[in-house]
């Protein structure tokens, strides 16, 4: 195969696997459940509250919301200063200590987890489930 | 309380401005098959970054959330002074009784565009926080006169689920802006809280003030 015809198949099945993913992620986006969650789900094994483990041993922060809405989460982001101040993305395997971990707090729009030198927020709102880690 | 304090014409193109990438971006990452990636401001986010852009102080401390809270935007505001009090409107459910949740809530008891208007003096651009479901929520209201004088409110949030790309809707009329909030509503009846109670029905909003000069 020359060049051309080589790149011309990478294009192909690249735009094909490009079609594919924006087509799963409208079909995610606009289905009543989160078929990313759902997929993730499969391979987690429970270690904790809203922890669990996937095969290779990752840790993941797992969360099913009462209208069963699903997040698993292994990174979030990790305000430092407080909501106003600069982000920075952390591994939740690398952050969260299993042995301290508790559930603190549950109000309207959140669920508050800390361990020993975090705050961990899962927001439940218009933006979905998502989570905050300040300092405690 | 709540004054007629309002801002100059000019603050709806600095609105606008600062928040024009920010809803594309932000439908353009939903695309994306990363549910922990998101680009682009959320709601509370949005509505913090626009305050600051108003009163031009990007180190402004503000709130995790609009309403409801010792930490929340409105409080920290109207602690100096830069809002009013915080109306709440609550909903009717279809039978017309008063709705306890965001289950049965079917349509707002009374006019958010008239309570606006009630207090706007006439000119300039009133700006108003706007929480839905106790700060489920939160979106950015302003309210003008155009100038053949007519009304117009506009109603900012990150998109894409309620302003689509452009992360804002134009209304004409207090009737068109209450029956948006209140359709609003009625699309999240399944949505619970945490403890798996449904959200307090109702619409809170509370007016932004501009500094005072000195």
């Amino acid at each position: 195969m020359n060049i051309i015809g080589c790149a011309k198949c990478i294009l192909t099945h690249g735009l094909l696997a490009t079609g594919w993913i924006i087509f799963f992620k409208l079909f995610a986006t606009y289905s009543p459940i989160n078929i990313w969650a759902e997929i993730d789900s499969l391979w987690l094994s429970p270690s904790g509250e809203n922890l669990a483990t996937n095969l290779v041993g990752e840790l993941a922060f797992h969360f099913e919301a009462t209208s069963g809405e699903k997040r698993v989460m292994y990174t979030a982001p990790y305000y430092p200063d407080g909501l106003d101040g600069t982000t920075q993305t952390k591994r939740l395997s690398k952050t969260i200590d299993t042995a301290s971990w508790q559930k603190t707090e549950t109000e309207t729009l959140t669920t508050t987890y800390s361990d020993k030198q975090f705050k961990y927020v899962v927001y439940q709102d218009s933006n979905g489930i998502y989570m905050r880690i300040f300092n405690l | 309380m709540t004054t007629t304090k309002e801002w100059p014409d000019a603050v709806i193109k600095q609105i606008t401005d600062s928040i024009a990438y920010n809803a594309p971006t932000r439908t353009l990452s939903t695309l994306l098959p990363f549910d922990s990636i998101k680009f682009g401001k959320d709601c509370i986010e949005l509505h913090n970054s626009i305050i600051k852009t108003l009163y031009k102080d990007e180190k402004m401390k503000l709130g995790d959330r609009i309403v409801g809270a010792s930490t929340a935007t409105h409080t920290i505001l109207k602690n100096q002074g830069l809002a009013g009090d915080l109306k709440i409107i609550s909903f009717l459910t279809a039978e017309g009784k008063n709705a306890t949740g965001n289950a049965t809530a079917n349509k707002l008891k009374e006019s958010v565009g008239d309570y606006v208007k009630k207090y706007y003096s006439g000119s300039g651009v009133s700006i108003f926080g706007v929480s839905a479901l106790d700060g489920y929520h939160s979106m950015l209201l302003t309210y003008r006169l155009t100038s053949d004088k007519k009304s117009e409110f506009m109603l900012i949030d990150q998109g894409p689920a309620t302003s689509l790309i452009s992360g804002k809707v134009i209304f004409s009329t207090s009737q068109a802006l209450d029956d948006a909030l209140s359709e609003y509503v009625r699309g999240r009846k399944d949505k619970r809280t945490g403890g798996n109670y449904e959200y307090p029905a109702n619409i809170s909003l509370y007016k932004i003030y501009p500094k005072a000069s000195k």
